[in-house]
């Protein structure tokens, strides 16, 4: 006749706070550095201390540059403000299909206002090639 | 009778950091020989890789020799390392986490039917480590560096820049996440589990 015998229970535990503490515990989890690990780091600094310190940034070469380039996006910035402004009062005119010219196209073109537009986008391209000009000089030179 | 051979005096860490900061670096190495444990150690515990753990360690010293000019001595060395240490392990864990796994695949202990205590103890342990790893990062950072210094909130709080009250409220929620993680019912794992164990123990019995 066979014993009744209880099937033992082998759903792990629910995890508690002790069990936890004694997995993560600092000298039950541990590692030791291995026995070259002070000589490789002080090898490690030695070489960056004997590494040149690094080139300062040329901040008084640079300054004119950056200066330029402030300025070149403020008069950018201008030119579009102004053409945003120009652009509703042409498009407030009815446009027939046979005026279809370029005064009822581009008409800032064809007043003194428009005029200056043109100039002083002109004027920003001009001054943006000569910066990245300037820009690509200074760091072939570094 | 012969004198015993004079041992040096370390330098302390103030020592050390005065002579470096005057221009000799070998006196940094005072500095890493009293710290590479913590450090090593530190490093083990968020990304649990030997070779990872000290070429972390490793930058984390350089940084720290970089850096020197910058500890004010407004705290202990200790403290301005362990954090230095800290950001730098959570930033290299970021780019290159430790891993992939998320905390639904955290495996249960592989076999509870283990003969030995020791040995179902251990692989329990595994698995918590593995588990904490899978915490989201504030939780693991709180969790890894609260033991780390050995249970303190203080020094935790101290590393992680954070008020103690946090630390306090990340370590409960972190500890309920493992819970919540291990307390999961009939998991396909434990099933499978349980049914081997079962079938091994029935075979057992009828022999």
């Amino acid at each position: 006749m066979k014993s009744r015998r209880s099937i033992p229970n082998f759903a792990p535990a629910p995890l508690a706070d002790t069990d936890i503490d004694r997995a993560l515990a600092y000298g039950r989890d541990g590692l030791l550095p291995s026995s070259g690990f002070a000589a490789s780091v002080m090898a490690a600094i030695a070489h960056d201390a004997a590494a040149p310190a690094p080139i300062p940034f040329p901040w008084k070469r640079a300054l004119p540059g950056f200066v330029a380039v402030v300025v070149v996006l403020a008069l950018l910035v201008a030119v579009l403000i102004s053409m945003a402004v120009s652009a509703p009062a042409a498009s407030v005119a009815p446009v027939q299909a046979d005026a279809l010219d370029s005064a009822t196209l581009l008409p800032f073109l064809h007043s003194t206002q428009g005029t200056n537009i043109v100039v002083w986008t002109a004027v920003t391209v001009g001054a943006l090639i000569v910066s990245l000009v300037f820009f690509r000089r200074l760091l072939a030179s570094h | 009778m012969t004198a015993d051979p004079v041992q040096p005096i370390p330098l302390t860490d103030e020592a050390a950091i005065a002579r470096v900061l005057a221009g000799d670096p070998s006196a940094f190495e005072a500095i890493v020989r009293r710290w590479q444990t913590p450090l090593v150690n530190l490093a083990w515990r968020f990304c649990r890789d030997r070779t990872r753990a000290e070429e972390m360690a490793q930058e984390a010293f350089l940084r720290a020799w970089r850096n020197l000019a910058q500890f004010r001595g407004e705290s202990a060395f200790s403290t301005w390392l362990f954090s230095l240490a800290a950001n730098l392990y959570r930033t290299e864990l970021r780019r290159m986490p430790a891993t992939p796994l998320s905390l639904d695949d955290i495996a249960e202990p592989p076999d509870p039917r283990l003969a030995s205590l020791a040995l179902e103890e251990t692989s329990r342990d595994e698995a918590v480590r593995r588990a904490v790893l899978a915490l989201p990062p504030k939780y693991r950072d709180a969790i890894l560096l609260f033991y780390f210094h050995e249970q303190d909130v203080p020094a935790t709080a101290r590393t992680l820049k954070v008020p103690e009250g946090t630390v306090k409220a990340r370590l409960f929620r972190a500890r309920k996440l493992l819970r919540s993680k291990f307390a999961r019912p009939s998991s396909r794992n434990r099933t499978a589990s349980n049914a081997a164990s079962l079938a091994a123990h029935q075979h057992k019995e009828a022999q």
